[in-house]
């Protein structure tokens, strides 16, 4: 343990803001010191202080309360739609490496027209499109994840179908679904997750800037992008700790996913041993 | 290469095609109606069915889907696009007032990012397991986790309260008055290269340590080369390439802090006018830069593979 500490720091510190953020997200309702939808009309703008920690906003809520509970939010977010998105990418992937031929042309072009949309521009026109709620934010934020799953796990795919192992379960009278999800499969798994892992960041960053563009799960609940849009940019000025609390908090939280990330990417990535 | 070159570009239409299609499903399964949105205006007032239905069809967005989508794809070949269903300007006379604006932002931050990845990367590889590698590494981590929309949100509250100074709202053309067209664009500007840069920075770090493993790097010093000439003109070129191609894919993602910096510094540009025109169910907006944006992409990686096989033979048109 103390080892690897050592030698991966930085992903020994995102280990430990990955572990925090869990933390914090199973036990919102027992860290927050009130109920964070709870308006107090003469409370509003309280600066930070010993009862309210981070104070509060313009309808008088606790922003401590909420970027606890704002945790729980980003992570399902997170989780949800990198589940949803690398597993769809990787399961296209991998039939479009393993079957090869027109189905592979397919695919591919329509992975290179998702990737011709700049990330944020298509999650935004996904979220118009079905309306602005956890579900639709969650299949926005993953839609945007599928093309580069896809691509890792093919090229997988594409090398492991001519390998001689393959070759000889073909041989010996294996089904083709049977080839794929019992040889092929499970040499796609190392490189999802480390894709898998690399994408919570950024799936957090995505949710988090859909929000602040008023597209994001929509109000009371808790969510750190909302958080930081409207009334935050509005009364800037005046409660300034409404942007600054839960932007710290959507900060923290990519670094400890792509830090963890980064190092889980060196132990499972045998081409970067040694390096 | 022009044989090469045209078979790239032949590839491109199936994509801008799909890239259409998929924007266009995407606009007609928004819920809330164009017409509807139209009528009721900034007041919310309700607009008979009457109205809704003869402005659907002044609109012709009664036809068929598959007439709608030829229609309009019949228009992008043309240059033609149609009007904004919201400000009834022609969308490219709205695309040319917005263009220059994006262009300028985009143009500065991938300056920045070049200026700051290039030297803190080089460094932080030269430097490696130094406190020099500790700090650019920090700083270059640290910019893929601030957020765009925070650090611009920071930056104007530390202005205003520290410096007493906010950027000049609206939009000073550089050629009527540079220096308030600079106030404007340059931190914006600096927020995208920043992030941009944090990236880069990564890529550049990780391509030079490989490079200067190399045997001929090693030849080089033996020969009794000085470190920066051996840095500038041999690992320099070498390393170069993954960080160009890099660059290019960052393009895509620059587009898109495009529309979150015109946000929060209200710079009237193609990105905001997106965010508006799909809060306004502006089919044609929508549509047109959307394309923009995807022919922009693809170009830059067309122009960046053939720049890689410059700087790299050994993969020339594979």
């Amino acid at each position: 343990m103390m080892d690897a500490v050592r030698r991966k720091p930085m992903g020994a510190v995102g280990a430990v803001l990955v572990c925090s953020l869990v933390v914090m997200a199973i036990f919102a309702d027992q860290i927050a010191r009130h109920n964070p939808d709870r308006v107090r009309a003469v409370q509003r703008f309280q600066p930070p202080g010993r009862v309210f920690w981070f104070g509060t906003d313009d309808f008088g809520r606790d922003v401590f309360s909420r970027v606890v509970h704002g945790a729980r939010i980003s992570l399902q977010i997170g989780i949800a739609a990198v589940l949803l998105g690398t597993s769809v990418g990787a399961l296209s992937g991998l039939i479009s490496g393993y079957v090869g031929g027109r189905t592979d042309l397919t695919i591919q072009r329509v992975m290179d027209a998702l990737m011709a949309f700049p990330t944020l521009v298509l999650a935004l026109a996904v979220v118009a499109a079905l309306g602005a709620s956890l579900f639709n934010v969650i299949v926005a934020v993953a839609l945007t994840l599928i093309p580069a799953a896809n691509r890792v796990v093919r090229s997988v795919a594409l090398s492991v179908r001519e390998t001689a192992y393959v070759m000889a379960a073909r041989g010996l009278g294996g089904s083709e679904p049977r080839v794929v999800f019992v040889h092929v499969l499970p040499y796609c798994f190392a490189p999802y997750v480390v894709i898998a892992t690399a994408n919570l960041g950024t799936a957090i960053l995505a949710e988090a800037a859909l929000g602040f563009l008023g597209l994001g799960v929509p109000p009371p609940t808790p969510a750190w992008g909302s958080m930081l849009s409207g009334a935050a940019q509005g009364y800037l000025f005046r409660a300034p700790w409404m942007a600054i609390y839960p932007g710290v908090a959507i900060s923290l939280a990519v670094f400890g996913f792509n830090m963890f990330g980064d190092a889980l990417r060196d132990v499972l990535d045998p081409k970067l041993k040694g390096h | 290469m022009s044989r090469y070159l045209l078979r790239r570009l032949i590839a491109t239409v199936p994509v801008l095609i799909a890239v259409s299609m998929i924007v266009f499903v995407i606009m007609r399964v928004a819920p809330g109606d164009v017409a509807q949105m139209l009528l009721s205006g900034e007041s919310g007032s309700v607009a008979s069915a009457q109205e809704v239905r003869q402005l659907r069809q002044q609109l012709g967005l009664d036809r068929p889907y598959h007439v709608q989508y030829l229609t309009f794809l019949a228009g992008v070949a043309r240059l033609d696009p149609g009007t904004s269903l919201w400000t009834n300007e022609p969308v490219m006379v709205e695309l040319g007032r917005r263009i220059p604006v994006t262009l300028e932002l985009a143009v500065l931050a991938v300056v920045i990012s070049w200026t700051i990845a290039l030297p803190t990367g080089v460094l932080s590889a030269v430097f490696q397991d130094t406190w020099i590698d500790y700090v650019f590494r920090v700083f270059s981590v640290a910019g893929l986790a601030l957020p765009a929309f925070w650090t611009g949100t920071l930056l104007v509250l530390l202005l205003a309260q520290q410096f007493h100074w906010m950027p000049p709202l609206g939009y000073v053309s550089p050629t009527d008055n540079p220096r308030l067209n600079l106030q404007q664009f340059i931190w914006p500007a600096l927020i995208i290269g920043y992030a941009t840069a944090a990236i880069l920075s990564r890529i550049t770090r990780s391509s030079v340590l490989e490079v200067l493993r190399e045997d001929y790097v090693r030849t080089a010093h033996a020969k009794g080369l000085h470190g920066a000439m051996v840095v500038g003109r041999h690992v320099l070129k070498n390393a170069l390439a993954p960080v160009l191609t890099l660059s290019a894919v960052q393009m895509g993602n620059l587009l898109g802090g495009a529309v979150i910096s015109e946000t929060i510094f209200t710079l009237p540009g193609v990105g905001r006018f997106l965010v508006d025109a799909i809060l306004h169910r502006d089919y044609p907006v929508v549509q047109t830069i959307v394309i923009l944006f995807a022919v922009v992409v693809i170009a830059l990686n067309l122009i960046t593979d053939l720049l890689y096989a410059w700087f790299d033979p050994r993969t020339r048109y594979a």
